[in-house]
């Protein structure tokens, strides 16, 4: 009798502390990293588990999609523009115990630009033209060219500082400054975080965390209700949102992702050379019914430029759903009633699902759009690299990519030089000012000759316990930064 | 022999493809909406005297996208299970005619055929040529050549034993000809019921193909297809995933009851094992 | 019957090496590149073609397949391109949980469908014969993955008693993993019971027609003696055959009901390889899974041999 009532005492002890601040967080992601180096592979999912969490670069991109000071506490640019003088933090260790200074900088960049890097964004260091250390806390970056979004860039997780150490067996086992340390990995589950001792900054609240990969909507909405997860950033079932909504234990959160939802044209290949053709494909399409059918959850768009990003202009009632005029548009130009259009459709929901509804709304202007739906593997090759297609769907997810317009070579073909000149301008020019005037008359270029069809852009929809503080409404960059969740006493 | 009209497996068999093969066929020419007719306002709707079976969450027709998914369904199992036996047959009867190295290098063939799973065979097809009814077409065909290979040697050579066949091979003819003339026309009944059991299975794949986003292509209604939109929306709308299950079930069902009874009216020895 | 077991095994291997050549050369026909999948969009040319370096993709594909074989024979599956860890490491993630699956289902199958089919052959031409094997038809009719949609709308929607899908991982506990697995392997196991049955049904009735049965039920042993003594032990032969075939079947269905589930078996490693162009993971995984076919039917082979020694004198030949 006794012994019972000892072990229920002690269970009830054991179990005290579980009511206390909880200081661990489960997240879903809706997939897995193939590996964790943000330097090696271009897949959101290592940014969305590594970036402010395992791996800091010099600046940040804080929730507001500004560029805030990291392991570089300040810095000052030279006149021309050429110049950036860094001064680093103090203290900083990576998780391993090796020490961070500017050796660490000259390593990281001069990695990134090697002929052997496989850095999927090399092109954010190729204007890098030496990276000297005067002192160890001190990092003098030169370029070739100014270039106004360089302190973005080097904030992006493509940019974080990599030990010399461990450089090599990051893709595993990755080491970072960041305030949380790898843990493990069980792949096609999950991969383990906890909190780093030795950091430099402000300790994070939370002690643990947990990135759990679920892809499946139905399994993620159970996976949420049952508890069994936290937060879910990035929600991959739209449909269950009300359900959810309905549960006062959640927060549903719809912020704003950098994804330009379009449909990408082939502007060389007839009979899309002419602007009227283009511009009927934006009147035939109706973006409010298209973004209801997909949940609901999307902005319609009027350039290649998200609400909420600052310069931003509403251009969405350049080109309403008018079907007849449409019609009309398409008779102008000499498209006949009836003519075969290949729409080219990548895995994600918002392009096959989308095609569909597109697909039915061009066959009311008279346009047959015949579906073919494509793995990555091939949109990136005959679509991407070979710009085999007619139209396809796409969502463009950098956060800075009006220069993709301004390419001699990019798969839609685009080539005005009107605009390009523009995107020099705005690209060498570090004067707050004249970047906002231009950023504007970039938008305003791209809807007047609409070189694509701009839909909407992709919301984040995030699913968060109502208890949990701190986690991100918006996403100006791919990541689930940490450092500052916390759970609510 | 009993006759057809007595065999229970037969009839109920027989009527339940004929339902669905003139659903197919109507199908060409008239359905309730149009099955790719989207309309975003009524999407989700329950059944009702307007839309019999309800609507997708893209606010189309189930009911329409049920008889339109038919017409796939049948043409992809259709013509798979002519590539399985227009290949298949002719493969084994050769292997069984010319025997020796040739007959065991056939059958080895299709011990490799055999061991690839046959979805893994068919997602590797479509990975190469892109998914489309087409290539399920071919996938599910292939698979089905080393089968009909297999059933046409096995029932050729006890048939090549018998008495009949012996005297055509003593009045001289050639191996060939004695099988067209004498052996072939001889297990046309083991491999009618083949046909009807390799045609039954041929749904289930296309819809599994279709299921996993291989098989035919929106935006023509797939069974499959449909059943794999219904499981994203089956907290919200649980009747949508049961529907197009129906459809595959019943098609199977009636094929299998035909075979059944195909097999009990053509081939009396077989059924006496039953 | 050594001779019998030689050929048998070369004709094993054979095939295993036929399957690596007919995967190697499909995959290398396969457009994409898994460098560029890797780098995606903002990747340039020079980042593409260092990294398929990196990868070993820029040697010859006679070098390749070498490499590979040379490799799969001392047991070294080679190394994934996009996870960049063994591929053994990432197959035995899986491994536990397709296998304990695919056993699941089988002992469900096997153990609903032989009692079921001798009770019917036991009430042959009765009621309970006649809705036994109504039942079995329904059953071989009834496509897996709908079934599994069927009962997530049944015991995880309606009455929530199981998950809707996902798995928890063994380290979670025996049970909790388990109950991840019921509904996926009651959805394979079920129709293969409803074959199952059918074919027990057959053979026991065939073997209750044989000389010893009768001979048996003379000497006075009771029915179900002699049905339970005699009459099962010989219908075991085809029984066997057929849940050695369903194998096979077993294997292709894992595949999408994994999907439906969302279960992270090796069936959904194989999509997911293909479409990253991990070719390398998905020769290894078609490689295995053929392998494992082509050793079960082996084994059927065998069993034939411990159930019924008359085949080896047939086989020795």
């Amino acid at each position: 009798m006794n012994r019972i009532l000892a072990t229920l005492l002690a269970t009830t002890i054991l179990a005290g502390p579980a009511f206390a601040a909880k200081d661990s967080i489960t997240l879903g992601m809706p997939l897995e990293p193939p590996v964790l180096d943000p330097t090696a592979g271009a897949a959101a999912a290592i940014k969305e588990v590594t970036y402010a969490n395992i791996f800091q670069g010099l600046t940040r991109i804080a929730a507001d999609g500004t560029v805030a000071p990291q392991l570089a506490k300040s810095w000052t640019i030279s006149a021309d523009g050429l110049t950036y003088t860094f001064a680093l933090n103090s203290g900083v260790k990576f998780h391993d115990g090796a020490a961070f200074d500017c050796s660490v900088v000259k390593f990281t960049y001069e990695r990134a630009v090697a002929t052997d890097s496989t850095n999927s964004q090399k092109g954010f260091f190729e204007p890098i033209a030496t990276t000297a250390c005067p002192d160890p806390l001190t990092a003098v970056v030169t370029l070739r060219r100014a270039t106004g979004d360089f302190l973005f860039n080097m904030g992006a997780g493509d940019a974080v500082m990599i030990s010399p150490a461990t450089a090599a067996t990051n893709k595993t086992n990755p080491v970072g400054t960041g305030p949380f340390a790898f843990k493990r990995w069980i792949k096609g589950d999950r991969v383990e975080l906890e909190r780093f001792a030795g950091y430099w900054g402000p300790a994070p609240k939370l002690a643990s965390a947990v990135f759990r990969f679920i892809a499946d909507p139905s399994a993620a909405t159970a996976a949420v209700m049952a508890g069994d997860l936290d937060a879910f950033p990035l929600f991959p079932a739209a449909e269950s949102l009300d359900t959810i909504r309905k549960d006062k234990r959640f927060a549903v959160v719809i912020g704003t992702t950098q994804g330009k939802t379009i449909m990408s044209i082939n502007n060389e290949r007839a009979p899309f050379t002419d602007v009227r053709v283009r511009r009927a494909l934006a009147h035939a399409i109706d973006r409010a019914a298209l973004i209801d059918a997909l949940g609901g959850n999307g902005k319609v768009i009027g350039s290649h430029y998200v609400p909420g990003r600052t310069g931003y202009i509403d251009l969405t009632g350049a080109y309403p759903y008018d079907p007849a005029k449409a019609q009309k548009l398409l008779a102008e130009a000499g498209v006949k009633p009836g003519t075969e259009m290949t729409l080219k459709l990548p895995p994600p929901v918002y392009a096959r699902r989308g095609g569909e509804v597109i697909a039915a709304m061009l066959e009311q202007v008279g346009i047959k759009a015949k579906l073919v739906p494509v793995e990555w593997a091939q949109w990136l090759g005959p679509v991407f690299a070979d710009s085999d297609f007619d139209l396809t769907i796409i969502s463009h997810v950098e956060p800075n990519d009006l220069g993709i317009y301004a390419r001699d070579k990019y798969y839609f073909n685009y080539k005005d030089q009107a605009y390009r000149s523009l995107y020099t301008r705005y690209n060498e020019s570090n004067d707050p000012a004249l970047r906002l005037d231009l950023v504007q008359q970039l938008q305003r270029k791209l809807s007047e000759d609409e070189p694509n069809v701009f839909l909407f852009a992709l919301a984040k929809t995030g699913v968060w316990n109502a208890k949990l503080t701190g986690l991100w409404e918006n996403q100006p960059i791919f990541a689930n930064d940490l450092s500052g969740v916390a759970w609510a006493e | 022999m009993k006759p057809a009209w007595r065999n229970a497996s037969f009839l109920i068999g027989i009527s339940i493809t004929t339902i669905i093969v003139v659903t197919a066929l109507v199908s060409l020419v008239w359905t309730p909406y149009p099955p790719t007719k989207i309309d975003i306002v009524h999407k989700l709707a329950a059944p009702s005297w307007q839309h019999w079976l309800g609507t997708d969450p893209f606010g189309r027709d189930v009911g329409s996208m049920i008889m339109a998914g038919a017409r796939s369904s049948l043409s992809v199992a259709l013509i798979a299970v002519l590539v399985g036996a227009g290949i298949g047959i002719p493969l084994g009867a050769f292997a069984s005619a010319v025997g020796g190295w040739v007959d065991s290098a056939v059958m080895r063939l299709t011990d490799l055929a055999f061991a690839f799973p046959a979805l893994l065979t068919a997602v590797m097809i479509t990975a190469l040529a892109g998914p489309g009814a087409g290539n399920a077409m071919l996938a599910i065909g292939i698979f089905n050549i080393p089968v009909f290979a297999r059933v046409t040697r096995g029932a050729t050579l006890a048939v090549r034993e018998l008495d009949f066949v012996m005297a055509a091979r003593a009045t001289g003819r050639g191996e060939f000809s004695i099988m067209a003339r004498h052996v072939l026309p001889n297990i046309s009944a083991v491999l009618l019921v083949q046909v009807t059991i390799q045609f039954a299975l041929a749904i289930i794949a296309d819809a599994g193909l279709a299921y996993v986003g291989l098989g035919t292509q929106p935006p023509f209604p797939s069974w499959g297809r449909m059943l794999n939109d219904a499981q994203t929306y089956i907290f919200k709308a649980p009747l949508l995933a049961v529907f197009p299950g129906l459809a595959i079930t019943s098609a199977v069902l009636g094929l299998n009851l035909l075979g059944d009874g195909l097999r009990d009216l053509l081939d009396p020895r077989l059924s006496s094992r039953r | 019957m050594t001779a019998f077991l030689i050929r048998r095994l070369v004709g094993l291997v054979v095939t295993l090496w036929l399957a690596t050549v007919v995967v190697f050369l499909v995959l290398q026909v396969l457009p994409g590149d898994p460098a560029a999948l890797m780098l995606d969009t903002s990747a340039r040319p020079d980042t593409i073609a260092a990294l398929r370096h990196q990868m070993g993709l820029d040697r010859s594909a006679w070098v390749r397949y070498g490499a590979w074989i040379w490799g799969l024979v001392r047991g070294d599956f080679g190394v994934s391109y996009t996870y960049a860890v063994p591929v053994s490491e990432l197959i035995a993630q899986r491994v536990m949980v397709s296998v304990p699956l695919a056993v699941l289902s089988i002992c469900l199958s096997t153990a609903i469908a032989i009692p079921v089919g001798v009770l019917a052959a036991a009430r042959r031409g009765r009621g309970t014969d006649a809705a036994i094997m109504g039942v079995a038809q329904f059953g071989v009719a009834l496509p897996n993955f709908w079934l599994g949609i069927l009962l997530i709308l049944l015991f995880a929607v309606a009455y929530p008693v199981f998950p809707a899908g996902g798995f928890v991982g063994w380290e979670k506990g025996f049970w909790p993993a388990l109950r991840c697995l019921i509904l996926p392997a009651l959805s394979l196991a079920l129709p293969q019971a409803a074959i199952l049955s059918r074919v027990t049904r057959s053979a026991v009735l065939e073997t209750l027609g044989q000389d010893y049965v009768r001979t048996a039920l003379a000497k006075g042993l009771s029915g179900v003696m002699a049905l339970w003594r005699h009459a099962v032990p010989n219908a075991l032969i085809p029984v066997v055959t057929i849940i050695g075939l369903q194998f096979s079947f077993l294997l292709a269905g894992t595949v999408i009901i994994e999907n439906v589930f969302a279960l992270p078996g090796m069936g959904r490693l194989v999509f997911q390889a293909i479409a990253q162009r991990d070719l390398i993971v998905v020769q290894d995984l078609v490689v295995l899974l053929a392998g494992a076919v082509i050793v079960v039917n082996f084994l059927v082979d065998l069993a034939y041999l411990g159930l019924d020694p008359r085949i080896s004198h047939e086989g020795a030949k």
